[in-house]
């Protein structure tokens, strides 16, 4: 049973007006925590179909469609491309701290990184994961705010280890629900790099996802990629999913 | 002897335009074979030379470390004081032991990043030059747009003219680099567009240079640290021996570790080629400190290397189906000579003359045939590798890498000359032979006679 439980669309910075003041009374690690436990799936396993338009001023607008299966407790997931048909069959299969990238063309299995770009989108292969923040990341401040029609708070995040994609962030999340409604996403040198959009989200089994993710390329003027998850599922998958066996049987 | 070589050098003369046929159908095969030999030799010196330039030395050295999550990290940290041996570190002592064969020796750091001006974004391999430190480095450039930067400038960007091209920017303009720390991290940096440079070998393998420190910020290797140390060597041909040396002195991986699955890039460009930073598995030993791989010109051309020979071979197996072909018109040839010259041999067994003598005249005949077509195909092989020489290639294709300043080479190497010149002979005599042999053994009554 999926009930949607929140909708925004926030894509102009106008809409953003922060009244700044200190929120140093806010448990900010219980908080992160708390965005882990809601996004995170624990015993249960998920099930979508992700839909990526890629939008590139110089190369056009790009369709992917993929199928996702997730298992948090193993820190297992498999993507596998079926659109366009020139990428069917490609897979990425994360066990552990390894993930796995197939190419169908050369039958073989090459190892790549959370941190990578998915298939030159703007999404990053560790946005398809659960989500650490209490461990990777610690606040260096907190503010209340409002976001559109929402109260937040606004995280500024620095990483705690070289494990993550981005060493700094700064996310704004519902002071009601702990849901994070959008990030901006900064290099080591601290240059915004990228900004995210969670607009919309569904409860799936134990666990609140967001459905709709808007990735902004802030280096590339024009860039962006809008990731769309239907057919949501927290049903059982079997093991066998999470194996290069499978990937490989998926493609004869 | 010196009469029979006489007769034999005769009777090569007496039906011109048959030996001329049989000489011309020789020296179109060592034609083939000759100007093919230069070829893939030509090819392999330019390819050589072309690698020599975009990695930079004849030596290569790449250190890595394991992080505490066991991220594979490439960096060097020891020091090799200003270029120089003896500065107390395993690879400072370790150079020093091959000091004498070292005639350059370059820190670098490399890396694959995307370089962005508004819109417009190109993948290009980035490499950190020390060109304070590396005085010679800015001044072997070609330059085609804009000025070598000055030492202060510490965010110059040098382009190849493509690249710059592609992103459409100018000497001045600022370009953003997307990079990722040694462990995967996402990273920007600011450059200014100070030059554009001519491709130094494929487009692809192109290198845009930045300054070694600036780099260094942005793939969060410290201050000092680096990547790569490119040894030039007097003698290339040393470089495996330097190597050795330097593998004995530098802990580095156990030999099955070794044999990695190629990057396809240059060595020492992390992840640059679809391999991203790794992670080493649950299953393998961990190891402290710096774990050094060392490789040679030899390694990365090896692959090039077997190609080449696969082309000798196949020349030499063409060239031996043409001598081949050939030879069968020589055993015809020599055996419409043995009826033409049957009174001759008689006579020349009446008075006196034995067997082997007269076998010898023809095997010598055909032998002067063989080495006829041989000068003749060398000195049509020489006009034709002249010619060829000469042609300008476009440069602006990946068919630079194997030219050399935008034209073919040729290098004949003299054992390929000999072996073929040896195979000719054989195949010469051997052809001749039999009807040598029949001649042999005609009694001279018969002869006389004028029947064989």
């Amino acid at each position: 049973m999926i009930r949607r439980c929140a909708t925004a669309l926030l894509m102009t910075a106008g809409l953003l007006s922060a009244t700044a003041s200190w929120a140093a009374d806010i448990d900010v690690q219980a908080l992160l925590a708390e965005i882990d436990r809601q996004r995170t799936f624990g015993d249960q396993d998920f099930t979508a179909v992700l839909t990526l338009v890629s939008e590139d001023p110089e190369e056009g607008v790009e369709r992917t469609v993929a199928q996702q299966f997730r298992r948090d407790t193993d820190d297992a997931f498999l993507i596998l491309i079926r659109d366009p048909a020139v990428q069917r069959g490609q897979g990425y299969l994360r066990q552990g701290d390894n993930l796995w990238f197939y190419d169908p063309d050369s039958r073989k299995f090459s190892h790549t990184s959370l941190k990578e770009a998915f298939q030159d989108t703007d999404a990053r292969n560790s946005d398809f994961g659960d989500v650490k923040y209490a461990e990777d990341y610690t606040a260096r401040t907190i503010e209340e705010g409002t976001l559109g029609k929402y109260a937040v708070y606004v995280l500024d995040l620095q990483a705690t280890s070289d494990e993550v994609t981005y060493p700094f962030l700064k996310a704004w999340v519902t002071r009601e629900g702990g849901l994070v409604l959008k990030t901006e996403d900064y290099s080591l040198t601290e240059r915004l790099m990228r900004t995210s959009y969670y607009p919309r989200y569904a409860r799936v089994g134990s666990a609140v996802v967001p459905t709709e993710m808007i990735f902004v390329d802030e280096l590339v003027e024009g860039k962006k990629t809008r990731i769309s998850m239907t057919d949501l599922s927290a049903a059982a998958i079997p093991d066998s999913v999470f194996t290069k066996a499978y990937v490989e049987r998926a493609n004869r | 002897m010196l009469g029979q070589l006489r007769i034999a050098f005769r009777n090569t003369g007496r039906q011109k335009k048959r030996t001329a046929l049989l000489a011309g159908a020789i020296s179109f095969g060592v034609l083939v074979v000759t100007v093919l030999n230069g070829f893939t030799g030509g090819v392999s010196r330019n390819i050589e030379r072309a690698l020599t330039d975009l990695i930079g030395g004849h030596v290569y050295i790449s250190g890595t470390e394991l992080t505490e999550s066991r991220l594979i990290v490439n960096v060097i940290r020891d020091s090799v004081a200003d270029g120089s041996a003896g500065g107390g570190s395993a690879l400072a002592d370790a150079v020093a032991e091959v000091e004498g064969q070292i005639a350059e020796l370059n820190r670098r750091s490399r890396t694959l990043g995307t370089l962005i001006f508004g819109s417009k974004q190109v993948n290009q391999i980035i490499e950190g030059v020390d060109w304070v430190g590396e005085p010679g480095f800015l001044p072997s450039l070609s330059l085609t747009g804009g000025a070598l930067p000055g030492p202060e400038a510490r965010n110059a960007l040098i382009l190849p003219e493509s690249a710059a091209d592609r992103l459409r920017v100018a000497v001045g303009d600022q370009v953003l680099a997307r990079v990722a720390t040694v462990t995967g991290q996402q990273n920007v940096g600011e450059f200014v567009l100070a030059a554009t440079i001519e491709e130094s070998g494929i487009t692809a393998f192109s290198s845009a240079f930045v300054r070694l420190d600036y780099l260094a910020e942005l793939i969060d290797t410290g201050a000092g640290e680096f990547q790569l140390l490119h040894l030039y060597l007097h003698d290339p041909r040393q470089a495996d021996r330097v190597a050795e040396v330097l593998r004995a002195r530098l802990p580095t991986a156990p030999e099955e570790e070794r044999v990695q699955e190629d990057a396809g890039g240059p060595p020492g460009t992390p992840g640059a080629f679809g391999g991203g930073v790794s992670r080493l598995p649950a299953d393998e030993e961990p190891w402290d400190g710096t774990r050094y791989e060392i490789t040679t010109i030899d390694d990365v051309m090896a692959q090039a290397s077997d190609l080449f020979r696969v082309l000798d071979i196949v020349s030499l197996v063409v060239f031996v189906i043409l001598l081949t072909i050939t030879m069968v018109g020589v055993v015809n040839t020599f055996r419409m000579v043995l009826l033409e010259r049957i009174r001759e041999i008689g006579t020349m067994r009446a008075v006196g003359m034995q067997r082997g003598a007269v076998r010898a005249i023809f095997l010598m005949e055909a032998g002067f045939i063989g080495l006829l077509g041989a000068l003749f195909g060398l000195v049509l092989a020489a006009a034709a590798m002249l010619i060829l020489s000469r042609l300008t290639l476009d440069t602006d294709t990946p068919l630079q890498f194997f030219l050399d300043a935008g034209r073919l080479t040729f290098a004949v190497p003299p054992l390929s000359v000999a072996t073929n010149l040896a195979i000719l002979l054989a195949l010469s005599l051997l052809a001749a032979f039999i009807p040598a042999r029949r001649a042999a053994r005609v009694p001279p009554s018969v002869a006389l006679r004028g029947s064989a």
